[in-house]
């Protein structure tokens, strides 16, 4: 049994587990659970445990981000070009090298090849003063065509898009090039901080290629098999080759009193982690920007047009709460269709709670404060904030990501918790590194390795759907691109770069294991889904990397 | 009365804000005066050529050299960097005589203790030679981007005839160092310009008094 067992000796039927105020020590008060009151009323903050966790983390807390590809954001790291006025980036000594962009894959890259006429560039660096470029495409199908049978070499053909970018220098942003454009420290100044003080992963990647929606379903279940129900059409679906359909793109939530009228909606079968959470009485939410219907931002929209101008370009390019987002909102058990608002701050993330574990933003800050973690947070900035290109930028987004980090950091929570900063694509980014075949698929979307295939029949695994009856179901194809995975913790490891193969659903299989849940089963993902245990070191009862890194949110820089 | 320069006399030297290169308005610096030179018309990634706005009365240069860059931490895109292989400076603005000339400075060097460099500014007379205060001056740190400071001197005496910016300590990195951006230049009218405004002038008034009779 290793040590830190020995801290958390006796499960705890209580969602009231207090955090000793000198938590930096790692020792847990088990004896101030108190289910009857609220944390409002508690003299030390709440938790969340209806069981022991198996790990000295009690709080898990996933920043989802949206559409970054690994060497988007740390295909140099950890060497930034340091232009005058812009955040410098020095890596400490000792710094491991990341699975990034070599050399011969900066100057002879096999995007060069001339299929992807005037696109055709090697990797180049985007500066801090060119946060918001064009989105590029992030389709199931156009991602793995970019790929080429493994040559990743017609990214700039297959996904690339180029222009809506403030400065337009090297003049390849204004053509499909600028897929092949990358930010260093002095752009995504705080996730390279962040690296160098915790633990960074160069082999995560999407569970299946595809854009946002694929993402957070499996984010939450590992399963995109298994629609129920669908309306407008099915353009966002494949057939599974059982009778159902796969989600392969960004349908709405079929019910969400913010989906589009008219764009193809679906609802979802299956389990998700809520599922498991709410077997086990452990408290979790959803907090989303834009949520709360009843607030009005300072630029007076309100309800589900709710909008915020980036202070960083100056505009306004889309709604704050955006509904294919929502991973919970898919399924029945799960959802909020309404959004209705919590009952009070104190049983925000319980059971029984009107919000039905999906909130706002501000409402994880606002239970934050009060004394109330839930066991489990997903965390989805509002839109302009959340790193989507085209209408969010890095540095939005480090706005974000830090003044969230920072908040943990200040609270009596720290010395239990876990961030985890994921992303729900790649946005269609280079990315050198491709994955193993793990799922096959083969449909006429599919192309990974030859036409209309994903891996070869009969021989590549091919997992089930949750209603399949245990044959293998088509438009999985994964893993996906590979995507940045960073954990900040006091228990995380010091400057570690991570080479362990996860994907999007290794984070579920982090709090199933962490909590005893069980699996989600029916063919999801969580079953081989890679650990990221191997980023902690839970190997002494005292976290090993207890001081905080406070950064300032517009800089990224240490304060 | 014609303005003249005398070495030992004192411009001032205000701060302003820098113009930010994000599309966010103010683009350009604050205070805005007399004529701008952003740069942003000249081709990146090229050696800047000290002469460039000579037929303007303006010259650019640095010992180390200077060089266009795309990384404008001002108004965008383009800033003039020195290529000093340590991360020093050691630039030279000179202009015909002014009322007022200001520059944006951006810098992002640090100490071992990690604080800002020292940045050191000074007047140029009409010899190009420093004149007056020698101004110890740091970037401020706490902004979006950290050292970018926006400078004037100004004197409603003396003729300026340019800046000269010193920095002797820096970080040595590809493009770190010192920068600059957003010249900004008043010019004192010329003695030959002025004798044709005074003759302009004249002559406007004999007309009135033409028309008035």
């Amino acid at each position: 049994m290793r040590s830190f067992l020995s801290i958390t000796t006796s499960t705890v039927l209580c969602f009231g587990l207090a955090v000793d105020p000198s938590f930096a020590s790692g020792r847990v008060n088990t004896a101030t659970c108190d289910l009857s009151r609220p944390a409002s009323e508690s003299a030390k903050p709440n938790s969340a445990c209806a069981v022991t966790p198996t790990t000295p983390i009690e709080h898990v807390v996933i920043i989802f981000g949206e559409n970054i590809s690994f060497d988007h954001y740390f295909g140099v790291y950890p060497k930034a070009l340091n232009p005058p006025g812009e955040p410098r980036f020095t890596a400490l000594p000792g710094t491991p090298a990341v699975n990034g962009l070599t050399p011969a894959l900066l100057t002879s890259n096999p995007n060069l090849n001339s299929a992807n006429g005037a696109g055709a560039a090697n990797p180049f660096r985007l500066n801090r003063n060119q946060p918001l470029t064009a989105d590029q495409n992030h389709a199931y199908a156009p991602e793995q065509a970019s790929f080429d049978e493994g040559a990743m070499d017609l990214f700039p053909l297959k996904t690339g898009a180029g222009g809506n970018i403030s400065v337009p220098y090297p003049p390849v942003v204004n053509t499909n090039g600028l897929v092949m454009g990358y930010y260093d420290g002095n752009t995504v100044t705080a996730m390279w901080n962040y690296a160098q003080h915790y633990a960074l992963s160069d082999n995560s990647y999407n569970s299946n290629f595809g854009p946002s929606t694929p993402g957070a379903i499996n984010l939450i279940s590992g399963q995109t098999n298994g629609i129920s129900a669908h309306l407008n059409g099915t353009g966002d679906e494949v057939a599974d080759g059982q009778g159902n359909l796969t989600l392969v793109g960004d349908a709405d939530p079929i019910g969400d009193v913010c989906s589009a009228p008219t764009r193809n909606q679906v609802t979802m079968s299956g389990k998700n982690v809520g599922d498991l959470l709410n077997a086990a009485g452990l408290s979790w939410g959803w907090f989303a920007g834009g949520f709360d219907l009843t607030v009005t931002n300072p630029n007076g929209t309100t309800g589900c047009n709710r909008s915020t101008v980036s202070p960083v370009f100056g505009e306004n390019l889309s709604g704050d709460y955006i509904p294919h987002h929502q991973a919970f909102q898919y399924y029945t058990s799960t959802a909020n269709p309404k959004h209705t608002r919590p009952t009070n701050v104190a049983s925000i993330g319980l059971a029984g709670d009107a919000g039905n574990h999906n909130y706002d933003i501000h409402d994880f800050f606002d239970a934050l404060a009060a004394g109330n973690l839930p066991a489990v947070s997903y965390l989805k900035a509002q839109a302009y904030q959340d790193a989507h290109p085209g209408y969010s930028d890095p540095l939005d987004e480090q706005a974000f990501v830090v003044n969230v980090i920072n908040a943990l950091q200040k609270s009596p929570f720290w010395g239990t918790t876990a961030v985890m900063i994921a992303y729900d694509d790649s946005d269609g980014w280079y990315d050198h590194q491709q994955a193993p075949i793990l799922n096959g698929s083969f449909t006429n979307q599919d192309s990974l390795s030859g036409p209309n295939a994903c891996g070869t029949q009969g021989t590549t695994p091919q997992l089930p759907g949750p209603n399949s009856g245990g044959l293998p179901v088509n438009g999985r194809c994964g893993p996906g691109v590979r995507t940045p995975l960073q954990v900040i913790s006091p228990w995380a490891k010091p400057n570690y770069v991570d080479h362990t193969l996860t994907d999007q659903s290794s984070t579920l299989r982090f709090i199933e294991d962490n909590w005893n849940l069980g699996r989600i089963g029916g063919g999801s993902f969580d079953a081989t889904a890679g650990t990221i245990n191997t980023m902690f070191d839970f190997s002494k009862s005292t976290p090993q990397n207890a001081t905080p890194l406070i950064l300032s949110p517009t800089t990224g820089l240490p304060q | 009365m014609f303005l003249t320069t005398i070495a030992g006399a004192a411009p001032v030297l205000t701060t302003g804000t820098p113009g930010n290169s994000y599309n966010v308005p103010p683009y350009g610096p604050s205070p805005s005066f007399g004529t701008l030179y952003n740069f942003d018309s000249l081709t990146p990634g090229t050696t800047f050529a000290p002469g460039t706005y000579a037929a303007q009365g303006v010259n650019i240069s640095s010992p180390d050299g200077l060089e266009v860059e795309p990384y404008s931490t001002q108004s965008g895109p383009n800033y003039l960097v020195d290529t000093s292989a340590n991360g020093s400076a050691n630039i030279s603005i000179k202009t015909f005589g002014s009322e007022e000339v200001g520059i944006g400075i951006a810098d992002s060097d640090i100490t071992a203790n990690g604080a800002p460099v020292t940045i050191y500014l000074q007047a140029l007379n009409a010899g190009g030679v420093g004149f007056g205060t020698v101004y110890a001056e740091t970037l401020p740190t706490g902004g979006n981007n950290p050292g970018n400071g926006y400078f004037v001197f100004a004197d409603s005496v003396y003729d300026i005839y340019g800046i000269k910016i010193t920095q002797p300590v820096g970080n040595a990195s590809l493009y770190s160092g010192l920068a600059i951006d957003d010249l900004q230049v008043a010019h004192t009218p010329e003695p030959a310009s002025l004798a044709l405004l005074g003759v302009g002038a004249i002559f406007i008034g004999v007309l009135r008094s033409r028309r008035s009779a």
